[in-house]
């Protein structure tokens, strides 16, 4: 299915842009999806009925989580403008978008 | 308005926000596990660069999951320990609590023979003086006195209030027992929290004894008869849809004119199953009258004494030919969710659930093993009245019974069934899990049943019980 140079998933016709366009597509739905998850998280405003120290651990906890999946949302979203680049690079005769 | 409930397991400790916390980040988890198994593909070994970058967000997701299923069950485990805790503090509070209304009531007993003589004089003079006043006067006193106590009411729906009371009649028997001169720490040892020799049926035990003193006798023998138009072949039957919810079950009490339905139903597997509805207390009925759900037999079923409604619904539940095979879900409003509770624990049926909607059943304990929703508005006296909650795997819920401002007029507003159907809704509609699961456990019937409903009579003590 795949090969080592140039990769065509099945039904992309051999075409190495759209495939990467392709991939660029997925890659941006994960992104928007774990930006989903991070908006999820609780705030430390959002308790109502819980406060004290171990409400305030938790919170600690949940900030670093939410630190850590939102720079995994950057790099995806960088992911993402590498693959348009290439998919550009690849679309384009001579390589220049 | 569901964000006013609070949940809890035992003594109403409420857990929730420890609960919905532990779903957020459990769903977060769910969330980024999917997200990790659709990363693999995506490593195409086109560019090292991007397959490594790759690797980076899997192996971060993946951390991230890791800690959010860690925090979630340290949650779960949180919302364990919290009830635990409380329910130990409580405990202890109670126990010093108790001392010092022993030691309060022996007070006022000495105090008592000390000040009887002139209080004696006093009510002598008083009594005197009432007899000289003229009878428009008279009335125009009764009218302030009334007017005053109209006052009071309101102060009966603020929540802190009826957390002291339902505290306080925790304390009376303790009171009671300091009075007649048992040691503080001795009364401690015999009430609630000790030996559980003495407790708010104690109290009421006496209240009924009174009551019975004075000719208004909550235990005496009921007639029932089953109600509507068709008398001549045994009253009135119906088809009906199976209830769906708490508040369809809330929504089918009915009246306390006629206060016991019984709905009959076969479950998926063929077992027989009943919906038992009993109504609350008829607020109209004179003490002991020949109305069974009046105020003398509420005192009888907090005291733990055989009351005439209980025997009515018990004999309905006969005329109904109940098995030990036969499904039972008992749900009933102020008195008669104490009706319930206690016929769901007497261990004399196959009890598959119990809702119970603002009862006096704090004292009787839930330990069996069925679905239990209890509900409660914070502003309602009633059930207060039954002390501090004891021993219960019952899933309390407790709601508002107003959005805001001061309580509507009329005597108890926040006891209203209509009230307790709404907060039976938000219940339906509540996220979280243990409340979710109790619901979802009580039996479905799939097919439509039968309807009956009873009347009851209380009889002289030597007439016939039907």
């Amino acid at each position: 299915m795949y090969t080592s140079t140039v990769v065509c998933f099945p039904g992309s016709g051999g075409d190495p842009g759209g495939e990467l366009r392709r991939q660029s597509v997925l890659v941006d739905d994960l992104r928007l999806r774990l930006e989903s998850v991070v908006a999820s998280l609780p705030r430390e405003d959002s308790a109502t009925g819980w406060f004290g120290a171990a409400r305030e651990a938790l919170q600690g906890e949940v900030d670093l989580e939410r630190a850590r999946l939102g720079r995994e949302v950057a790099r995806l979203d960088g992911l993402r403008i590498q693959l348009d680049h290439a998919a550009n690079q690849a679309t384009v005769p001579g390589g220049v978008p | 308005m569901t964000s006013g409930l609070t949940v809890g397991v035992g003594a109403g400790v409420a857990t929730d926000e420890l609960d919905r916390v532990g779903r957020v980040l459990q769903t977060a988890a769910q969330h980024c596990h999917e997200i990790a198994i659709r990363i693999p593909p995506l490593r195409t070994g086109e560019s090292v660069g991007r397959d490594a970058d790759l690797w980076e967000v899997q192996a971060a997701v993946r951390r991230s999951i890791e800690r959010f299923d860690a925090l979630a069950r340290g949650l779960r485990t949180a919302a364990t320990l919290y009830d635990t805790a409380e329910q130990t503090a409580a405990h202890a509070l109670e126990t010093a609590a108790s001392q010092l209304a022993a030691v309060a009531g022996l007070l006022l007993s000495r105090l008592g023979v000390i000040l009887l003589p002139g209080l004696l004089a006093a009510a002598g003079r008083l009594a005197l003086v009432w007899g000289l006043v003229p009878a428009e006067q008279r009335e125009t006193v009764l009218t302030a006195i009334e007017q005053g106590v109209a006052r009071l009411a309101p102060a009966l729906s603020e929540p802190t209030l009826l957390e002291t009371l339902r505290v306080a009649m925790s304390l009376a028997d303790d009171a009671a027992l300091g009075t007649v001169g048992v040691p503080p720490v001795f009364a401690g040892l015999l009430g609630e929290t000790g030996a559980g020799l003495s407790g708010v049926d104690t109290a009421a035990l006496a209240v009924a004894g009174l009551a019975a003193l004075a000719g208004a006798s909550g235990v005496d023998a009921v007639r029932i008869d089953r109600a509507g138009a068709d008398l001549r072949r045994g009253g009135e039957v119906r088809p009906v849809e199976p209830p769906s919810s708490l508040a369809d079950r809330v929504g089918r009490i009915p009246e306390a004119a006629t206060p016991i339905v019984i709905e009959r139903f076969v479950l998926p597997d063929g077992t027989p199953h009943l919906e038992v509805y009993i109504a609350g207390t008829d607020a109209h009925a004179p003490m002991g009258g020949d109305q069974p759900w009046d105020m003398a037999s509420n005192v009888a079923l907090v005291a733990g004494e055989d009351a005439s409604s209980l025997q009515a619904v018990r004999a309905a539940l006969a005329a109904e030919g109940v098995t030990s095979d036969t499904s039972i879900v008992f749900t009933g409003y102020s008195q008669g969710g104490a009706i319930a509770t206690l016929l769901a624990e007497s261990g004399h049926y196959r009890t598959t659930g119990l809702v119970t909607v603002g009862a006096p059943s704090g004292a009787i304990p839930v330990r069996g093993d069925y679905p239990a929703v209890v509900i409660e508005h914070r502003e309602d006296l009633v059930p207060v009245l039954s002390g501090i909650r004891r021993e219960t795997n019952a899933v309390v819920v407790r709601g508002d019974a107003f959005d805001s401002g001061p309580p509507p007029e009329g005597g108890l507003p926040a006891h209203d069934l209509d009230r307790y159907r709404s907060t039976a809704s938000d219940a339906d509609a509540h996220g979280n899990a243990t409340l979710r699961a109790a619901i979802d456990s009580l039996p479905r019937a799939a097919l439509t049943g039968e309807h009956s409903a009873y009347t009851a009579t209380r009889m002289p003590s030597s007439a016939t019980t039907t």
